[in-house]
């Protein structure tokens, strides 16, 4: 028998791992006495699979039986190589309990194929939140995935129980979307979106009067972007997260670089298709710059320009196209300018801000401070540093940031004709104008002063 | 701060003295109420009767840990900057040799310019208490994640060790679900036998870090986290069955007073499932290993259950003659190192 649920986690767990949603942070919940576990603020990946990825919830299908045929998934209607199966309620309850008593996970993800229709399903989903919370005591982590077309009053219910709901739209067009999932569109995930976000709001709202209003959702809804089965540039599938931000003040977009299932001829053929890993990353390091560090879409990602920079990370990008901007002084700009430094992230800008207060920032402060200086320098001044090449040559700093320990060949070679022979630069410019202990300034001092900011 | 009437203008310069405390935390805060009445911070702080033989200074002066004294004063560092206190003590747990005076000389900027020297990574000691504290927290968060907890009985051969020996077989679809409420609950039958056991072998002491957070998670399991590097134990126990009202739940004490455990029946098999689960969520086609030995470096891999290799699958079926040794050593981390005795330092 136990063999029997060991083959149904295998199955099922193996068809929920392309949702890339791992968090189990964004709301608190209390344990009681007598109950099992609590949700921190500040989520916990238990392990991480052989590619890198959090685990740190039981992410699992409830069913892998779906009347669908989207062309992107691998339990859609029409592929008959995946054997289907059901958890019971009672299997995937103890799982989760037995699992969160060894501190194996945070919670519990639960999503499913769609069995009968939506309402059925959700049902199932619901219930089994129902059990855990109210049977149960369990008070760790419930992230449940919404079917679109679900009931409001299952919706409802769902979000009194989960930490977080979350739609997935999957495909960054509504276009490709009709291409590739017929049976969907827009409209169907983003009406349950827009219920959530109302039942978010009303529980906000009452939170602030009294500490007892019912939990909606604590932790707010998420969604996901396939990125790479479709053909929507890095601008589409950014200006798309960032109206969901806004409009639909999502906590997340996950964006999952698409892995090919099968030749459907609908999506790309796994033969020739290539893993869109780094294009995945810098979304990410995009997404991070508009939730976390002000930026705007169109400082990120220019509105003419439809892809990512590759090879570079998008604050350097950015900086790049505004050399007027830089150099700046960590001893004067405001946090937010420090910021906006490649190469400085928030914590080594708060630390900046902190130590200058009580004396002045110098070079050798700022490696201790955790700045990344092979970055950074091109764009700062301290009283022994200042670039000479920031405003004259942004295609000699990407150059040099990019090359990093790499040849940097696969740039070079770009340009048709054999790399050159780089010669390592004649002592590090930034390096070389560190004052020196009898306060002499070293060799390259007499190199052109940038204008400081 | 100890003498707020008398608070210093400039910082204590660094002397000769060697203090010797009881090796609390405690301690080394009395350490630093007597360092500012003598007018200048010890060149080296060292544990009474653990001296390292032949340091450089004269003989040690032994200074009193006074309990109303140094809560005091972790009212008044509070007070100056919030989190300060748990800051110091997570770097004195890092065990660092000259941690104690980068401690001392900490909370004298603190006492000298306020709050604003926590955070100045351009003062040596700030950075070097700043850099400590967060491996320390880094340890105990990762603790945090990596514990595995493995169902035992208390004393296997007692009465209550027959009982539970019935398999309860929680997932057989045909038979009731026992792990329920009432297993949660401090009822004493549950309470009797039952203990949550995880072994680690962490960096830092961070047992005492780490007791909160899962002291509110399983309030009403029986738990206990055996650091077998320091040969400590962190042990939760519910309060109605185990304990008198006064006793604190969560405590620390030594491995040597732990009973004798042994897993129970069903223990491997949820161990199976999750290691199935963990390689069923693997993307071969995205395998990162770089990445993931960033993430989970190979010292922690002893204590973890989805790096264990399968046990047979005859274990799997409930009636299958468990072998409860075989088990303990499949799941037991293999000590790559000797055990280094450190003796039960006090650090709470």
């Amino acid at each position: 028998m136990r063999t029997q649920v060991i083959e149904k986690l295998e199955i099922l767990a193996d068809a929920a791992k392309y949702d890339v949603s791992c968090a189990s942070s964004g709301g608190e919940r209390e344990n009681s006495k007598t109950g099992l576990g609590n949700s921190r603020a500040m989520g916990i990946c238990h392990t991480y699979t052989p590619d890198g990825r959090c685990v740190s919830l039981l992410k699992v299908l409830f069913s892998n039986v779906c009347i669908y045929d989207c062309a992107y998934c691998t339990t859609r209607r029409s592929n008959e190589e995946v054997v289907r199966t059901a958890f019971t309620v009672k299997e995937v309850v103890d799982l989760t309990m037995e699992f969160y008593k060894r501190n194996y996970i945070e919670g519990l993800f639960l999503s499913s194929g769609i069995f009968r229709d939506a309402d059925t399903t959700t049902e199932k989903l619901v219930e089994v939140a129902r059990s855990l919370r109210h049977e149960h005591q369990f008070n760790g982590y419930i992230h449940l995935k919404v079917i679109p077309g679900a009931s409001t009053d299952l919706l409802v219910e769902a979000g009194r129980l989960a930490d977080r709901l979350s739609v997935n739209i999957e495909i960054p067009s509504e276009r490709s979307l009709k291409a590739v999932a017929p049976e969907k569109d827009y409209a169907s995930v983003i009406r349950p979106m827009d219920t959530i976000r109302e039942g978010h709001d009303e529980y906000r709202a009452e939170r602030k009067k009294t500490k007892r209003a019912p939990r909606f959702s604590p932790g707010g809804q998420s969604t996901q972007l396939v990125v790479g089965a479709t053909p929507e540039d890095d601008r589409t599938v950014l200006s798309l997260a960032d109206g969901l931000y806004k409009e639909q003040k999502l906590r997340r977009v996950y964006y999952s670089g698409y892995v090919p299932i099968s030749s459907d001829g609908r999506v790309p053929d796994p033969a020739t298709y290539r893993q869109p890993l780094a294009r995945e990353h810098r979304l990410y390091q995009a997404d991070w710059l508009i939730r976390q560090y002000d930026f705007s879409l169109d400082e990120v990602l220019p509105a003419e320009q439809p892809h990512l920079d590759m090879k570079l990370d998008p604050k350097a990008a950015y900086a790049l196209r505004f050399p007027e901007l830089f150099p700046i002084d960590v001893n004067t700009a405001p946090m937010e300018w420090l910021q906006r430094v490649p190469g400085l992230g928030l914590k080594s800008a708060r630390r900046i801000v902190a130590a200058r207060r009580r004396g002045t920032v110098r070079w050798e402060h700022l490696r201790a401070m955790g700045v990344v200086l092979k970055r950074a320098r091109y764009f700062i001044t301290t009283p022994e540093h200042r670039p000479h090449l920031i405003g004259t040559d942004p295609g000699e700093i990407r150059r040099r940031i990019v090359g990093g320990k790499a040849s940097g060949a696969p740039q070079l070679s770009l340009f048709g004709a054999p790399p050159p022979v780089v010669t390592p630069p004649p002592a590090a410019p930034a390096r070389g104008r560190i004052v020196t202990p009898s306060g002499a300034l070293a060799p390259l001092a007499s190199a052109p002063l940038a204008r400081a900011a | 701060m100890p003498a707020p009437e008398a608070r210093p203008s400039a910082p204590l310069q660094l002397g000769t003295a060697t203090y010797a405390t009881d090796g609390s935390f405690a301690g080394l805060l009395c350490a630093y109420a007597r360092a500012h009445r003598a007018g200048a911070l010890p060149a080296e702080v060292v544990t009474a009767g653990q001296a390292a033989p032949g340091h450089l200074f004269g003989a040690p002066e032994a200074v009193e840990t006074e309990a109303p004294l140094a809560s005091r004063m972790e009212h008044g560092l509070e007070r100056v900057k919030p989190g300060l206190v748990g800051k110091l003590f997570r770097a004195f747990l890092s065990e660092r040799a000259g941690i104690e005076v980068a401690i001392l000389q900490m909370i004298d900027a603190v006492a000298v310019d306020g709050a604003e020297a926590v955070g100045d990574w351009t003062f040596e000691p700030s950075r070097q208490v700043s850099r400590w504290a967060q491996r320390v927290g880094r340890e105990a968060h990762r603790m945090e994640a990596f514990v595995r907890f493995e169902r035992h009985e208390e004393g296997a051969s007692g009465e209550w060790a027959v009982a539970e020996k019935t398999p309860s077989t929680p997932l057989a679809p045909e038979a009731p679900v026992s792990a329920g409420p009432q297993s949660l609950g401090p009822s004493p039958a549950a309470s009797g036998g039952e203990r949550w056991l995880a072994r680690v072998r962490p960096e830092y002491h961070v047992l005492p870090v780490i007791a909160e957070h899962f002291a509110l998670r399983y309030p009403a399991l029986r738990w206990t986290i055996l650091d077998e590097r320091r040969r400590l134990a962190l042990v939760h126990d519910t309060p109605a069955a185990d304990l008198a009202p006064e006793a604190d739940a969560t405590r620390i004490v030594p491995a040597s007073s732990l009973p004798d455990l042994a897993p129970t029946a069903d223990e491997r098999a949820y161990q199976a499932m999750w290691r199935a689960y963990f390689r069923a969520v693997d993307i071969p086609e995205r395998r990162n290993l770089k990445l993931h030995l960033r993430h989970v470096p190979k010292r922690y891999w002893p204590q973890l259950t989805e790096k264990q290799p399968e046990v047979s699958m005859m274990a799997l079926t409930p009636e299958a003659d468990v072998d409860a040794e075989a088990i303990s050593r499949t799941a037991a981390p293999k000590p790559r190192r000797a055990v280094k005795a450190l003796g039960p330092r006090s650090r709470t």
